[in-house]
């Protein structure tokens, strides 16, 4: 039993209409050991995950679970033989309790005179035993939204736990967790090791995969890069890996004149959770806004835009106090905003691409009468999708069909045929491919060079170190550091981010 | 694309009503007559066929109205109850004043108050039955002298409404494919939270259709009350479903985004000769029913395959992306 190879994958290929998300992957996992996947996000880390439980078919290779060639067409398939994962955005159903949740689609059963009834004695049985392996306490009885991020983890693992598996997939575990919660969550890893289980873990944090890792494999844009053990490696020589170029020369930054201030909020507060933010954006700067996942950085700009209510502070333009009440009066002032969820706030995805980019000032483009001037549409998306360099046959085509980062540029284009002077965008890089956030980088830098101010907010501190000329810092809600070009790192940006968190976590 | 992809739907309702037409012209030759298709088979339709218009531009916003039969039956019984106590202007004016304050009703709740559409005019379609009944305590309200014209009057030879019809169509027409008022109400009905955060002030455009679909009912009021002279407090109770089952037929989606204004005018056409060539041909009312009910399902089945047909010519042409990048 020990060191079998338990989990074996081959030549995975996995392609998405205009990506390649995975092109041949190889991986191999033994039992009792702790195996890291690491690459850049975008990389294919969890699209290859998602191969292996099911969630998508490859197009070619072969996946291999404890000896046997498996083709799951389901988590839950995958579940049964013997491979869990533990996704990034917990998988739980917010409205059913803990116990429930655990035993969702495979609930223990009783034979109740002529009925088939659910045995919650057996379950709550099994489930209690479960926790007191990951010695940890959760009442399996409330719902699960009302469980911190740390617990629906713990109840991820516990779900786990109730199949036979034996193979553990850890989809980047920590991303949201605090310092203490991660410790713990290292403990309950080094004891499932040592009971035999195998597990993959997904991260792209260096600290992490040195400290509980024993191997690691390297993929970067989809491609198989390396496998070695950690002891043999070190970091540098994994980041080389995943980046595959020298790490100077991976953001487009040109330097640009910064001109007098453009924007300032002063003492800003939206409608309870952003409190008392003060700052300013310059004239051809990129300004950064870092934080953790829900430290207000979009409540504050989509508040800012009108796009949610504010309840104090104010907001100047160019020196004059200007008066927000809806987005339209924000698009007015040249204040544009570009969501971070594309698919749900940013486009309309049915619609073509020319619609999409003429939808926030259909009102210019009509007659007195209120008929739309299609020419004119035509123009005005077509000259910025060749600004942006959208690829797409012609813009009549559907923005469903595009890539990630296409739709990311129709999302680009849009926002700049409104022609703003601040143009706010948040996590413009999420969810698109290596190539295409390049050119959105390098399009981004284009931009300031035309004199146009930039927010950002990301999540991917290296993106905000190597576009911002200056980077804010949010937690909880409210501004805890800024930092300039010269002197942001990650680390210090982190420490920040976390700092009074961990202390209270 | 989904110009084409409309045109061969419409195309397919199209063919579907012809082979009605032609099939019941066959069987009863009496009903090719200038008079009855004028005087019985449009005539009879043009309520249904003029409310389904603003229903499309609900449908079209993922909404729906329930109420509209109910708030014809209401506006056309405050308006004759004014007209009989006051005058004919009284009349008209509460008969408008009550579709849109009926329209506005629904319009703030599903807008402002985010209450789905379906429930709130569940909810205003009781309402209004109940008011109507009220006022009326159950009994018949009476023709006056302007709803006798909008009902009975014709122009070159055609009865008025239908001239009313053929305008209101047109202008519908044009509102939806042709206007930033149309673009808007597509965009909302594919994704409401997008549409927002483009800064189309989605809650004014929802309020504005409820209302306009609340004055529509109201100009319809005034021709049922003309057309049968008196009315009742539950003569819409079937409207309601029939103005749907118009919009539906003619290739609306009921989700929202997708639809035109040209399906929903064939679609009244095909409810229009079933109904006049069904009872010409001596068929009984509840056979009637079950046919129309068959056509109904015959037209959704054609839709999901000519929808199915598109959505594959979509796939194949995403690889074109992939060549250019």
């Amino acid at each position: 039993m020990e060191n079998a190879t338990i989990l074996r994958l081959q030549d995975i290929v996995k392609t998405f209409p205009g990506v390649k998300a995975l092109g041949g992957i190889n991986f191999n996992l033994k039992s009792g050991e702790v195996h890291a996947i690491c690459g850049e996000n975008g990389a294919g880390k969890s699209t290859l995950m998602k191969v292996v439980c099911g969630v998508y078919r490859p197009d070619s290779g072969s996946i291999e679970v404890n000896g046997k060639k498996e083709s799951f067409s389901n988590p839950m398939e995958a579940y049964r033989k013997g491979v869990s994962i533990i996704f990034q955005e917990t998988s739980l159903f917010e409205e059913m309790t803990v116990l429930e949740n655990l035993f969702l689609g495979h609930e223990i059963t009783k034979k109740a005179g002529p009925f088939t009834v659910i045995d919650y004695r057996a379950m709550t049985i099994r489930a209690e035993e479960i926790f007191r392996r990951l010695s940890t306490q959760i009442d399996l009885h409330v719902q699960i939204k009302a469980l911190g991020m740390a617990q629906k983890q713990m109840v991820e693992i516990a779900k786990a736990l109730t199949f036979d598996a034996n193979i553990i997939i850890f989809d980047e575990p920590t991303a949201s967790l605090t310092q203490r919660e991660v410790t713990a969550l290292f403990a309950i890893i080094r004891s499932l090791k040592a009971e035999g289980f195998g597990i993959v873990y997904i991260s792209h944090r260096m600290e992490e995969i040195f400290e509980i890792c024993d191997r690691v494999t390297v993929i970067r844009d989809g491609q198989y890069i390396s496998t070695k053990f950690t002891s043999d490696t070190d970091k540098d020589e994994l980041v080389a890996d995943m980046v595959g170029r020298k790490m100077g020369s991976y953001y487009p930054k040109t330097e640009t004149e910064i001109g007098d201030t453009l924007f300032r909020a002063e003492h800003y507060y939206d409608s309870g959770f952003v409190t008392d933010i003060s700052f300013y954006a310059r004239r051809g700067e990129i300004l950064g806004f870092a934080g953790l996942a829900g430290a207000g950085r979009t409540e504050l700009m989509e508040s800012i835009c009108g796009l949610a209510p504010r309840t104090a502070g104010r907001l100047f333009m160019a020196g004059n106090e200007i008066e927000v009440q809806s987005y339209k009066d924000a698009m007015a002032r040249g204040i544009v905003y570009v969501s971070e969820d594309r698919g749900k706030y940013g486009l309309i995805a049915d619609m073509s691409i020319e619609n999409n980019i003429a939808l926030p000032q259909l009102d210019k483009l009509v007659n007195k009468f209120d008929i739309l001037n299609t020419e004119r549409e035509k123009e005005l998306a077509g000259r910025y999708m060749t600004d942006v360099g959208i690829k797409a046959p012609d813009g009549e085509f559907l923005v469903t069909n595009l890539s990630g980062g296409n739709q990311q540029k129709v999302a680009v284009s849009r926002a700049l045929a409104l022609k703003p002077e601040l143009l706010i965008l948040d996590e413009p890089t999420r969810g698109v491919d290596v190539n295409a956030k390049a050119e959105i980088h390098k399009i981004i830098s284009g931009l300031t060079q035309q004199g146009l101010t930039i927010i950002m907010i990301s999540s991917e501190l290296p993106e905000l170190i190597g576009m911002c000329d200056r980077i804010y810092v949010m937690k909880d809600g409210a501004l805890a550091g800024c930092f300039d070009r010269g002197e942001a790192t990650q680390e210090k940006i982190l420490s920040v981010a976390l700092e009074t968190k961990s202390a209270a976590g | 694309m989904k110009e084409k992809f409309k045109f061969t739907f419409n195309l397919a309702l199209l063919v579907i009503w012809a082979v009605l037409f032609a099939g019941i012209a066959v069987k009863a030759p009496g009903f090719l007559s200038y008079n009855y298709i004028v005087n019985v088979m449009l005539r009879n339709i043009v309520e249904i066929g003029m409310v389904a218009l603003p229903m499309t531009l609900i449908i079209i916003t993922g909404g729906i109205d329930l109420s509209v039969g109910n708030t014809m039956v209401l506006a056309a019984m405050l308006g004759g109850m004014a007209a009989a106590k006051a005058s004919d202007i009284a009349g008209v004016l509460v008969t408008l004043l009550t579709g849109a304050v009926c329209g506005l009703l629904n319009g703030v709740l599903i807008a402002k108050a985010k209450i789905s559409a379906m429930v709130t005019t569940l909810a205003s379609m009781f309402l209004y039955l109940g008011m109507a009944r009220g006022v009326s305590h159950g009994d018949s309200v009476y023709s006056y002298t302007f709803s006798e014209y909008m009902g009975t009057m014709s122009f070159l030879g055609i009865p008025l409404q239908i001239w009313l019809y053929v305008l209101l169509a047109l202008c519908f027409t044009v509102l939806l494919k042709k206007t930033a008022f149309g673009r808007k109400l597509y965009s909302i009905g594919l994704n409401p939270h997008a549409t927002k955060y483009a800064g189309v002030n989605t809650e004014k455009i929802l309020v504005i259709i409820y209302v306009l679909c609340g004055m529509i009912c109201a100009l319809v009021a005034f021709i049922f009350l003309g057309r049968f002279t008196s009315v009742k407090y539950d003569a819409g109770t079937n409207f309601n479903l029939k103005v749907i089952t118009v919009v539906v037929l003619g290739g609306t989606s009921i989700n929202g985004g997708i639809g035109d204004m040209k399906g929903t005018i064939i679609g009244t056409l095909i409810i229009a000769t079933l109904n006049s060539g069904l009872t010409v041909l001596n068929i009984p009312i509840d056979v009637q029913t079950i046919v129309q009910g068959a056509v109904l399902i015959i037209a959704l089945i054609s839709y999901a395959v000519v929808n199915n047909r598109a959505r594959k010519k979509r796939i194949i042409k995403v690889e074109a992306p992939d060549a250019l990048s």
